[in-house]
């Protein structure tokens, strides 16, 4: 798997985006806002060498590229799977390329808590008409206390996918973007096992995306999200996100610290195993000063949380670079 | 940062941990569990405090009477001389 970040610019403002100050300083030191198709062409071709079959296509807004329906084209035509994260205000060109695909060939994530103003929600609702059961309904939690219930309504009214890509909302590495604290952690988990309910009720899966660890859910939480289907993973992977000019990073929250120019003689998964290999020593810790002697991490059930927020924990020494 | 003829190697980054001080060497992409008494001289050292109160402290914390607690901080020292976490200053 991994990231193309086609688009440098977006037409949202999410308080809690990953990529916004990554981006920004992109704008600042480039012209360049989209990703030429040459070089898409040339990491698909990259792609194919690495054996890797899933590509996602990011921002930014990654539909705002104006070859969008052609950039979809020629993923298809490497015969790869395609998801697209977009906050769904869509223009009719991109609605029409992604009406004529199904779902088994690109998956639609959409951002359902994007900060977008009261005219973009009227061009998403009618992208979420249109698409309906093509898209994947995205939701990042910011505050500990939140509800699925809106988002649930939103899933059935326009019969979308039963799905909920939950995502907590994260710091990026010597950034301020809005982010939970870890302390906010386990209210959030209690929040969830009750909001679970809600979703399997009308049997709604929820997904979780990175970051979560386990000892946010008490034992009587867990065991509620299980019985509703809650699919608990912890994990801190890079899906290498490769942008325009050929950099790439282990991940939007560690793009301050952790990237890579693209050289030829490297291919994507030798990139990503340089990276799990920088980072490797922060991993250790976890995002709790008990992370290092609990159980769930010991026994491989739970990461430590998001190593952003877990090198954030660090004291510099003396004279340091980098961090 | 200079303490007892050493001072702390570069790219160096430190955390309390409930095991004790847990040190990433980023140059070196390693990482050092310090052990408790490590733990106590690392907090000390760092904290600036003058030479004569980390000893005095030092020997106080871990119960090692002062005049055979130069040897313990000089050992641990070495150690972490060994492992790239501190140098010899020169001269």
């Amino acid at each position: 798997m991994a990231n193309l970040i086609v688009s440098n610019i977006c037409n949202a403002n999410c308080d809690f985006c990953f990529a916004s100050s990554f981006l920004h300083k992109k704008m600042n030191l480039i012209t360049q806002r989209f990703m030429s198709f040459e070089e898409i062409q040339f990491y698909m071709n990259l792609l194919d060498q690495s054996g890797v079959h899933d590509v996602r296509l990011l921002g930014g807004e990654p539909t705002l590229h104006p070859n969008f329906p052609e950039i979809i084209t020629n993923i298809r035509s490497h015969q790869k799977h395609i998801t697209i994260f977009t906050n769904g205000v869509l223009s009719e060109k991109v609605l029409q390329t992604l009406e004529d695909i199904t779902p088994d060939v690109c998956s639609i994530i959409l951002n359902m808590n994007a900060k977008i103003l009261q005219d973009q929600i009227q061009i998403r609702e009618k992208t979420l008409i249109r698409l309906g059961n093509k898209v994947i309904s995205g939701y990042t939690i910011t505050n500990p206390i939140f509800a699925l219930d809106f988002l649930t309504q939103m899933i059935m009214d326009y019969s979308l996918q039963r799905v909920i890509r939950l995502g907590l909302a994260l710091p990026i590495l010597k950034k301020q973007n809005a982010a939970l604290h870890p302390k906010q952690f386990p209210a959030a988990g209690h929040c969830l096992a009750e909001q679970s309910a809600i979703t399997f009720q009308k049997g709604i899966r929820i997904e979780p995306d990175c970051g979560f660890v386990r000892c946010m859910f008490s034992e009587n939480d867990f065991s509620i999200l299980k019985e509703h289907n809650f699919h608990y993973v912890s994990c801190c992977s890079p899906v290498i996100d490769i942008c325009t000019d050929g950099q790439i990073l282990h991940c939007f929250a560690l793009s301050e610290k952790y990237y890579e120019k693209f050289d030829q003689s490297m291919g994507i998964l030798e990139i990503r195993k340089k990276f799990l290999e920088r980072t490797k020593p922060w991993r250790f810790s976890g995002i709790y000063p008990e992370c290092g002697t609990c159980s769930y991490k010991i026994r491989g059930e739970c990461s430590g949380g998001c190593l952003s927020m877990i090198m954030s924990r660090f004291n510099p020494v003396g004279v340091s670079e980098n961090l | 940062m200079e303490f007892f003829g050493y001072s702390f190697s570069k790219n160096l980054y430190w955390v309390n941990n409930k095991e004790g001080v847990v040190v990433v060497d980023d140059q070196h992409q390693r990482s050092y569990v310090l052990e408790s008494a490590e733990s106590v001289l690392w907090r000390l050292l760092i904290n600036q405090i003058d030479a004569e109160a980390i000893v005095r402290q030092f020997s106080i914390i871990i119960s090692v009477p002062e005049d055979q607690i130069m040897g313990k901080i000089l050992s641990i020292i070495e150690g972490w001389k060994k492992n790239g976490l501190v140098e010899r200053m020169n001269g």
